[in-house]
């Protein structure tokens, strides 16, 4: 069997720094040690955005360059890319300030990523009501009766009261049904989330798993 | 047997052969020189030479370069040997006699032979012989028996043998001079055994005119005067042993002379007259054995070619039925020798030699006509010689006999060997074989007897393929290599590994009629559809999406209509949900010295719901004066972060550092969380500005951070969450601190997190304080703060009202409209069918 160093010297890293880190829970002398190696995490999570950044301007260059399907759409990433970048370094100009609340840095989150964001987040609503207005198109079923039925009750419960139209009980039913159904998957949810989140803590622990490296 | 060499290899060939059995090219060319003859340039023919092989000694054709019996060069720089050359151009006249024989010509050559000066030949072989010994070569190296013998190549008297050199057995034949040479007699102890059976063969008797068989006339062992028989068949046939039949060698007998080969020679002693025995024009086959082990035809020749006295030959020698003959005739005359074994007499026969003889008893029928006239042995001799109707097998050599197989017509238990056969003999014998009679075809020019073989002799004669064998026709043309373009040469790649291609064809499809007749069917719909199609292209017609645009527009109105059109048509609320109160209780109660961290963990996208969120609980909290500390885990939360405080301080006079500070992005996600809730110093050096604020000592010397080193020191967290992801890592990661915790979260996200928020009721200080989801619940939450609502919050109020109302009723109606024409489709589908 082939052993690599580098694989060993991870996976040690790893598993010890988690173990200490449950250990810490347990034992008070290790939360110094815990808050070190969390600091410690923080840089790296910090270190990993910016090699996110770099690797996307890498995706898209390559695409770019060798015009790939699609390659207009990574021109604009590159050029916000570059925006944002010159927005940020123009808070060197003196009276201009910080990076990230200069005023070219505040027009292009106001205007553009804001913008953009809620144009997408409006669409996402209309494509919702438009698919649901068409649900009955298809042969109908049970679960698709209860959806839509689910549904127009919640928006109603939800809605704001019209004067002089009686609820006719809609908006009680509406919050019993966001507070007990939908609770109730709800912690279904959670408690398969808490399960998930603790054989993959468990895996890691064990080397089991190790996503960063093979 | 006569030897022809070919024309074209120079190997020996059978007379009796037309094309030779090494290159199978025409031996008997017309217009090619005869064997052992030469063709030059000036039409003349030369005589070959005879080259001796350094090696074994053997002769060979000069026009040879290798010797054909052991392939040693012969025409090496080391070859001593000289050919011996005849005349360079020999005209037609000056041939031998032998050679004139056969092309039908007369009188005898006088050139003599003169062999190559050499080094020593078997005694057997002729060597030359003439009046005088042959230029340069020494006298003893010649056999003495041999010397006196004459033929083609000396054409004159048989020179004198020196005395004492001469077996005593050839003393007696023609091939010595009798004056000069008195033979010793020789006694019964001196012949070997082998010898004294055979009968007849060196006790020839003067045989009646018509009854010398021509082989043996012409031998020169019968006497001069005697004449040929009349009834001599006339062998000139290729099977004739024309080498042997030159000349009737006279013996010359004397007092010394043993009987028996005085009787060989009739008891008068004549010059020979004629042609020595042995040809050496043609080269000796190698077959022919040493004087150790005289081969029967050569007893046969020498014993018929001496007459002896009947008185003094011995028994053996009269059993076999010689008599005193007449000297045969010779050249053209002379007839075929006969190799057929004599019969010897009952006493003296030995037992092998009376089995043989017995054995190869031919029928009547099969005997030739001649033979009334022959003496018994010859009879017995040619009796031996299996027919073609006797035959059971075709001609096959008895060596190439499987050991244990023996023919069909071997009879071993009636093998006579009670004594006298040896084993090898035995099991040689041909008992079952055949041959194509050869037709006697006379050689053109000569009129010689073909002479009959011995069984064993002719079981050697190559065997026709009577199966015809295709010649084998390579036209493979090679195509790789530097020897592509060529043919007859050998394949680059083996034809096993060529691909080839089955010529059966396994692919076959079988079906039956009516599937070909569907086929076809299918075929012909098919063709007719692609020419039926129309080749113009039609004109691409822009699809509208009626059904989207309609959609749209019923959206917009509803969404525009309550606030353009109907301000008042969604009142505010007036009640609030429980857990809104409980959050509004919980901000109210919060100490204004102590900061209040605020997770503006929500994307610019859901800040039209959050933005309404925060404004209503971080405004609260602004009223209240509480110093704010903002963070996000979230890239651009940092940024919606600070757009939230900057609208608040506006509105709230907040000072900035004093009241309020935007610390930015928290790395990390839940570890940023677990470690800024254990050690928030750490978290951060600098603002979302980017300020690090040394002139005052650092951030967290800032007055709204100078008391804040971990989550505990904060007064309240406040949870702005668009995801429950989020919402649950603060929850998670701060567990067990005591600070309370508000949750803001969308409409969506509500009831995903409700179940921390009851789960913390039951506890007696709830850290999941207060609890407010979605736009109802702002607008619940600053219901019961009593804030003013502007003018902008009434008209998203409006909206959000029309909006959620066209939604449902878009839902219900629209549904139930495409529910109904579902049904009425299927319901006229079904009328239909």
């Amino acid at each position: 069997m082939k052993v690599r160093l580098g694989n060993v010297l991870s996976t040690s890293v790893a598993v010890g720094v988690g173990v200490l880190a449950l250990l810490a829970y347990f034992v008070d002398g290790l939360a110094a040690v815990r808050v070190q190696l969390l600091a410690w995490g923080g840089l790296l999570a910090a270190v990993a955005v910016l090699i996110g950044v770099l690797n996307l301007l890498r995706v898209h260059t390559r695409k770019m360059t060798e015009q790939t399907p699609g390659w207009p759409y990574s021109l604009f990433t590159f050029l916000g890319f570059l925006l944002a970048l010159i927005a940020a370094l123009a808070a060197f100009l003196p009276g201009q300030g910080g990076p990230t609340t200069n005023i070219f840095s505040r027009f292009l989150f106001q205007h553009v990523i804001e913008a953009t964001s809620a144009a997408l987040a409006a669409l996402l609503v209309f494509i919702l009501i438009f698919a649901g207005y068409r649900l009955m198109r298809r042969p109908p079923t049970l679960v698709t009766v209860v959806f839509l039925v689910t549904a127009a009750v919640s928006l109603i419960a939800m809605a704001p009261e019209v004067v002089g139209l009686p609820d006719f009980g809609l908006r009680d039913l509406g919050r019993w049904l966001s507070q007990v159904p939908a609770v109730a998957g709800a912690r279904g949810l959670a408690l398969g989330i808490a399960l998930g989140i603790i054989a993959t803590g468990l895996r890691l622990l064990l080397a089991l798993d190790r996503p960063y490296g093979d | 047997m006569a030897v022809i060499r070919c024309p074209h290899c120079g190997k020996p060939n059978p007379d009796f052969v037309e094309t030779c059995q090494y290159c199978e090219q025409p031996i008997k060319d017309t217009e090619s020189p005869a064997a052992g003859e030469a063709a030059l340039s000036d039409g003349t023919i030369r005589k070959s030479l005879i080259l001796r092989c350094p090696n074994c000694g053997k002769p060979n054709p000069d026009f040879l370069n290798q010797c054909q019996f052991c392939d040693t060069p012969l025409k090496s720089a080391g070859a001593a040997q000289t050919p011996q050359p005849g005349p360079e151009s020999e005209p037609a006249a000056d041939l031998p006699d032998w050679l004139r024989a056969l092309r039908g010509e007369a009188a005898a050559s006088d050139a003599p032979f003169t062999p190559p000066a050499s080094e020593a030949t078997h005694d057997w072989e002729w060597t030359g012989a003439g009046e005088a010994a042959p230029a340069g070569e020494p006298a003893g190296e010649i056999p003495d028996w041999l010397k006196g013998a004459t033929g083609p190549f000396t054409g004159g008297e048989p020179g004198p043998a020196p005395a004492g050199e001469v077996p005593d057995w050839l003393k007696g034949t023609g091939a010595l001079a009798s004056t000069e040479q008195p033979s010793e007699p020789v006694s019964d102890q001196e012949i070997p055994d082998w010898l004294k059976g055979a009968t007849g063969a060196l006790t020839p008797e003067p045989a009646p005119a018509g009854e010398v068989p021509d082989w043996l006339k012409g031998t020169g062992a019968l006497p001069v005067e005697s004449a040929p028989p009349s009834g001599a068949p006339d062998k000139g046939a290729p099977g004739a042993s024309t080498a042997f039949v030159e000349e009737p060698a006279e013996p010359a007998l004397g007092a010394e002379t043993p009987d028996w080969l005085r009787d060989l020679s009739g008891g008068e002693a004549a010059p020979p007259v004629g042609q020595p025995a042995l040809s050496m024009e043609a080269p000796l086959p190698a077959i022919l054995p040493g004087p150790e082990d005289e081969p029967d035809f050569l007893n046969n020749l020498r014993g018929a070619a001496t007459p002896v006295v009947e008185e003094e030959q011995p028994d053996w020698l009269k059993s076999l039925g010689l008599s005193e003959t007449p000297v045969p005739p010779t050249g053209s005359d002379a007839p075929a020798l006969d190799f057929s074994a004599p019969a010897p007499s009952a006493e003296e026969e030995p037992d092998w030699m009376r089995t043989l003889r017995d054995e190869a008893a031919p029928p009547a029928e099969a005997a030739p006509a001649e033979s009334e006239a022959e003496p018994d042995w010859l009879t017995a001799l040619r009796a031996d010689t299996p027919t073609a109707a006797e035959s059971a097998l075709p001609g096959t050599s008895p060596f190439a006999l499987d050991l244990g197989d023996l023919p069909p017509s071997a009879e071993p238990e009636a093998a006579p060997a009670p004594g006298g056969e040896p084993d090898w003999l035995a099991a040689l014998r041909p008992a079952a074989m055949s041959r194509p009679e050869t037709p006697a075809t006379p050689v053109e020019g000569l009129e010689l007897a073909q002479g009959e073989l011995p069984s064993w002799l002719a079981a050697m004669r190559p065997v026709e393929v009577e199966r015809m064998i295709e010649p084998e026709a390579d036209d493979y043309e090679e195509k790789v290599g530097i020897l592509s373009g060529m043919r007859g040469v050998l394949r680059a790649e083996p034809s096993v590994v060529l691909p080839g291609k089955s010529a059966v064809n396994v692919h076959t499809l079988l079906y039956t009629e009516a599937q070909a007749s569907q086929a076809e069917a299918l075929a012909a719909m098919l063709l007719g559809d692609k020419a039926t199609a129309p080749a113009g292209r039609r004109k691409a017609r822009l699809a509208v999406p009626w059904e989207r645009w309609l959609v749209t527009v019923v959206i917009l109105f509803g969404l525009l209509a309550p606030p353009l059109l109907l301000p008042s048509l969604f009142p505010r609320p007036t009640r609030a949900a429980p857990e809104t109160l409980a959050a509004f209780e919980v901000v109210e109660g919060l100490p204004v010295d102590r900061p209040v961290l605020v997770a503006f963990d929500y994307e610019p996208a859901h800040a039209g719901e959050l933005g309404l969120l925060a404004d209503a609980v971080v405004g609260h909290l602004a009223r209240r004066g509480v110093p704010l500390v903002a963070v996000s885990t979230s890239l651009t939360g940092a940024g919606v972060a600070q757009e939230a405080l900057d609208r608040l301080t506006a509105q709230n006079a907040y000072s900035e550092t004093v009241s309020v500070i935007n610390l930015g992005y928290l790395p990390g996600g839940p570890i940023g969380i677990l470690q800024f809730s254990l050690d928030a110093r750490a978290s951060f050096a600098a603002d979302f500005r980017g300020a690090r604020y040394e002139d005052r000592g650092g951030l967290w010397q800032l007055p709204v951070l100078r008391a804040v080193s971990t989550l505990d020191d904060f007064g309240a967290v406040v949870v702005l969450s668009a995801t429950a992801e989020g919402a649950r890592a603060w929850i998670e990661q701060t567990q067990g601190r005591p600070t309370p915790m508000l949750l803001a979260v969308g409409a969506g996200v509500a009831p995903l997190v409700r179940p921390y928020y009851e789960a913390e009721q039951s506890a007696a200080q709830p850290r999941l304080a207060g609890f407010v989801g979605g736009v109802m619940g702002a607008a619940q939450y600053e219901a019961r703060a009593g804030s003013p609502v502007s003018p902008s919050a009434d008209f998203f109020w409006q909206m959000l009202g029309g909006g959620l109302w066209t939604s449902a009723l878009l839902l219900l109606f629209g549904n139930l409209a495409h529910g109904a024409l579902q049904a009425l489709r299927r319901s006229r589908t079904k009328r239909k069918a």
